[in-house]
């Protein structure tokens, strides 16, 4: 038995043997799935996993990851489709605020038609309003350079009955009214193209005679 | 390359398992150096590969070894096994000088080798085989479900951490109690 032990110490080798200082960087190989199933493995691991950064240029969360949501806060880019809490878009203009975050990041969310997320928001920030439409929120950071605009995509081409669309921004304080986006179609597709699936189906039966003409 | 054929005494590494690449015509002289495992195999290697070992580059420079007493007293490393040696020396002399490539295809893909060439990698302080091995580790998992995770690395779950620390525990309880009856009884 003794003997045993003393060979399974120097030859099964594992990750329990491997310092905390090596995990680390092995998990900063790892891509997100697999620190998510890590983190699920043991308590040790979890505080390891959720001890490092991950920097997203993009990301894409379905609305039941709302564990996935909180590690997910330097994003430039991230959406969640189909949530199913109205508090994403103050919480993540509130860690925006907090972390001063940089012009120019973005974050979206399809929920509920009668999801009340956008009168959230407004409560949230009643202090912080800058100007207020039923499309548009605009709101003041810590840093005078930066606001917070929440957008609500309105659009008669959307076919999602039990959808509504946000999009929330950090954008300079400087942005004037007249540069607002009015059209919402193309961040909405970025999200969920089907919602559009319909008129692009028309569109594109029309294209040959388009192009004849 | 088998390491009993090659294998000397750390007393007298006259047979060195690793034939240098600039042993043919150098035009400047190059500094060797001997490593030896746990099996006691001496491998020779150059200064210029033993760069990549912050450890060893940093023993070379702060004890100012020379050549011949490098090769009198080998740098012991007891705690890597011979093989895991030889592949890091290998490692060593194949990127001597060399830029490295972005990839590494051909460590060992054996979970207990990776984890052994990890360790190793990690003590001499060789720090672009360290990012290659943390890569493959992290490969080994690609796609994996928690439980799998579990399975490969024999991660413990929590309920058996605990019973693994409340066993220990007991035990160290049952000889602490033993150890005072022990010292109750000397004083009688």
């Amino acid at each position: 038995m003794a003997e045993k032990l003393s060979i399974d110490l120097v030859f099964d080798k594992n990750w329990c043997d491997i310092p905390a200082s090596v995990k680390l960087k092995c998990i900063g190989k790892m891509e997100f799935k697999e620190r998510l199933s890590l983190r699920c493995t043991a308590k040790a691991e979890r505080s390891l996993v959720d001890s490092q950064k991950i920097n997203f240029l993009k990301g894409v969360f379905w609305g039941d990851s709302d564990d996935g949501a909180v590690q997910v806060q330097n994003a430039s880019y991230w959406h969640v489709q189909n949530y199913d809490k109205t508090d994403s878009l103050y919480k993540v203009a509130q860690i925006w605020i907090d972390k001063s975050s940089k012009n120019g990041s973005i974050f979206q969310v399809s929920v509920d038609k009668i999801d009340s997320s956008f009168d959230e928001f407004l409560k949230h920030f009643t202090d912080r309003i800058v100007s207020k439409t039923k499309k548009r929120v605009r709101i003041r950071t810590n840093n005078p350079d930066s606001h917070i605009l929440l957008e609500r995509a309105v659009d008669k081409g959307i076919k999602a009955e039990n959808l509504q669309f946000f999009r929330l921004m950090v954008i300079s304080s400087e942005m004037k009214e007249s540069e607002y986006d009015d059209s919402c179609k193309e961040w909405v597709c970025k999200m969920d193209p089907e919602v559009y699936l319909e008129e692009w189906e028309h569109e594109f039966s029309l294209a040959p005679y388009v192009n004849r003409k | 390359m088998s390491s009993t054929e090659q294998g000397t005494s750390s007393a007298a590494p006259a047979e060195p398992t690793t034939a240098p690449e600039s042993a043919a015509a150098p035009e400047v002289p190059e500094s060797f150096y001997y490593v030896h495992g746990k099996d006691k195999v001496v491998h020779k290697v150059s200064a210029g590969a033993l760069q990549h070992s912050a450890l060893i580059h940093g023993m070379i420079s702060n004890l100012g070894y020379t050549e011949e007493q490098a090769k009198a007293n080998p740098f012991p490393f007891e705690n890597i096994d011979g093989d895991i040696l030889q592949m890091v020396v290998d490692w060593c002399n194949q990127h001597k000088g060399k830029p490295t490539p972005p990839e590494d295809t051909n460590l060992p893909k054996q979970k207990e080798k990776l984890f052994d060439l990890v360790l190793a990698v990690n003590y001499l302080e060789i720090k672009e085989l360290l990012t290659y091995c943390c890569k493959q580790v992290a490969m080994m998992v690609k796609g994996k479900s928690p439980e799998e995770i579990r399975e490969i690395w024999m991660i413990p779950t929590d309920a058996e951490d605990e019973a693994a620390e409340k066993e220990a525990k007991k035990r160290a309880g049952k000889e602490a109690a033993g150890e005072t009856a022990a010292a109750a009884g000397d004083a009688k």
